[in-house]
């Protein structure tokens, strides 16, 4: 039996995107609309800033709703309550694991074309109150200038890899030595913010803490795939139900 | 085979549920594991699904560590959870999205099961339904999979006493040769009929009594008696007590699951 099937992990993929996404996508569809309409309205209800401010503003809120439907997958990979138990599911580890980013990535791409077009409108609508007589046209957040880098996506890709190990690693703590839950990400974020720190005491200039700090994002996110992929290994259902 | 070799589990730092369990579920039979509440009957299904890890010796289907959920493992075994949440979703498009895992689910038989226990295929909500109906559909579900290993965990809680008698037949009539089912249950007697092989757990986490319904009705006999002399095992009823007592005539008699079950709770069948 293979160890990795494509069929079988975009039949994974569908199973959760299809329970937890298009169970009612009528509904589904308004409620993201709601929430994207809420997180583009929320930084021009602050009024701090220019447009293009409150547009950055707007695009950093979706991003952290991009990342947080990773956490939705993985605690629904995990569940203990699906009627069939994802992790008894007949699919590899490396499938389900593929499929978790594979749907993290579906939901972002649908999120970001949402936010952008939705977001788009709600700025051109306000665009007419806040700045009367200017009319640059519809711009789309994310797709216009500044919208989106590399720097963006690093970003995503560590948070979103740092999830499938984290959940497991701190909900497993009792398992280790009281310190070694708190250590481990006392060194994780050391480790990320170090170029940083080195070029506010002086030590390195601030071009060559840049460099260094994508050099560690990259390695970093390379760890928390493979750390994520043993920990999924080693996840249990050890919540105590009556017998 | 599922065999399960000097076993012992606890949860995290806690006390442990498990100890020392030794046991062997063989192909093509239907295994009633019971116990008391708390006694550790939900977390042996578990261990032998592979969502639990034993602290200390092996869980294995052929051979092959089940912990490990490999692929063929997890193509073989179904675990039927009690208190499991179907959500808001249809039966076929639940049918769609999980059928497709099994290779050898099979549509005709969950379509009996289910008309067999007053259902149907058009169920627009699985949420909606009542808990017996939910296990119902559960069941058939089950049932329909195909996997060599079915693993139940109070599959007949909820339901009325009619659905119980059409689960047992629909199980009996739909499980082939080399399919096993692992039954946990605390309605000790409505399997009585169905079982081939018992399993029951003592309140201290080991297995207070194994075997198998023939090995049983070889060496003890069920009866009842004015005087409970010579019983292994007696509970005194208006006609005087009813007794378990070594089989001496080597004659096979009928097994009273309810006594079999007290008494090896209470330690009398070692």
């Amino acid at each position: 039996m293979k160890s990795f099937s494509f069929r079988r992990m975009a039949m994974f993929c569908r199973l959760q995107a299809g329970e937890l996404y298009f169970r009612q996508p009528w509904k589904s569809a308004a409620a993201l609309a709601l929430i994207v309409v809420f997180v583009t309205a929320l930084p021009l209800l602050s009024g701090n800033g220019s447009m293009e401010e409150m547009m950055a503003e707007s695009e950093d809120l979706v991003k952290v709703l991009i990342t947080g439907q990773i956490v939705f997958l993985y605690l629904d990979l995990v569940s203990e309550r699906r009627a069939i138990g994802r992790m008894m599911i007949p699919a590899t580890y490396l499938e389900k694991y593929a499929a978790l980013y594979a749907g993290a990535a579906l939901a972002g791409i649908i999120m970001t074309v949402f936010a952008s077009v939705v977001g788009g409108a709600v700025y051109l609508a306000a665009g007419h109150f806040l700045t009367p007589g200017q009319d640059g046209g519809m711009q789309f957040l994310f797709f216009r200038d500044g919208g989106m880098n590399m720097k963006d996506f690093l970003v995503l890709f560590l948070v979103s890899s740092a999830v499938p190990w984290a959940i497991p690693f701190v909900r497993r703590r009792k398992r280790y030595r009281p310190a070694t839950v708190p250590c481990t990400l006392a060194a994780y974020f050391l480790t990320l913010f170090l170029p940083g720190l080195l070029a506010f005491a002086g030590v390195i200039p601030p071009k060559a803490a840049k460099v260094l700090t994508s050099v560690i994002v990259s390695a970093l996110t390379a760890v928390n795939l493979v750390w994520g992929y043993a920990m999924l290994k080693k996840y249990e259902s050890d919540q105590r139900y009556d017998d | 085979m599922i065999r399960a070799e000097n076993v012992y589990f606890r949860y995290g730092n806690g006390k442990t549920v498990l100890r020392d369990i030794n046991a062997e579920f063989r192909n093509g039979r239907i295994y009633g594991l019971l116990g008391m509440n708390g006694s550790g009957k939900t977390t042996l299904l578990k261990l032998l699904a592979g969502l639990l890890f034993p602290r200390q010796g092996r869980v294995t289907m052929d051979g092959n560590d089940i912990p490990a959920r490999g692929i063929g493992t997890l193509m073989e075994i179904f675990l039927m959870q009690s208190g499991f949440r179907f959500g808001r979703t249809s039966l076929k498009q639940f049918l769609r999205l999980h059928s497709g895992f099994y290779p050898h689910f099979s549509m005709d038989i969950l379509e009996d099961c289910l008309r067999e226990t007053g259902l149907g295929m058009d169920i627009p909500d699985l949420d909606r339904i009542s808990l017996g109906e939910k296990q119902k559909v559960m069941s058939a579900i089950a049932i329909a999979s195909g996997t060599g290993f079915l693993l139940m965990d109070e599959p007949s809680e909820g339901m009325d006493i009619p659905s119980r008698k059409i689960f047992r037949k629909l199980l009996l009539r739909h499980l082939k040769e080399k399919q096993t089912a692992v039954i946990s249950t605390h309605h000790v007697e409505e399997l009585s009929d169905i079982l081939s092989d018992i399993v029951i757990l003592g309140s201290n986490g080991d297995i207070a009594f194994a075997g198998s319904v023939e090995d049983i009705s070889e060496r003890f006999a069920f009866g009842t008696s004015r005087s409970a002399e010579g019983a292994l095992y007696s509970e005194p009823c208006p006609e005087g007590y009813r007794i378990i007592r070594r089989n001496d005539s080597g004659e096979s008699g009928e097994m009273n699951l309810e006594m079999l079950f007290n008494a090896a709770i209470k330690g009398k069948l070692q």
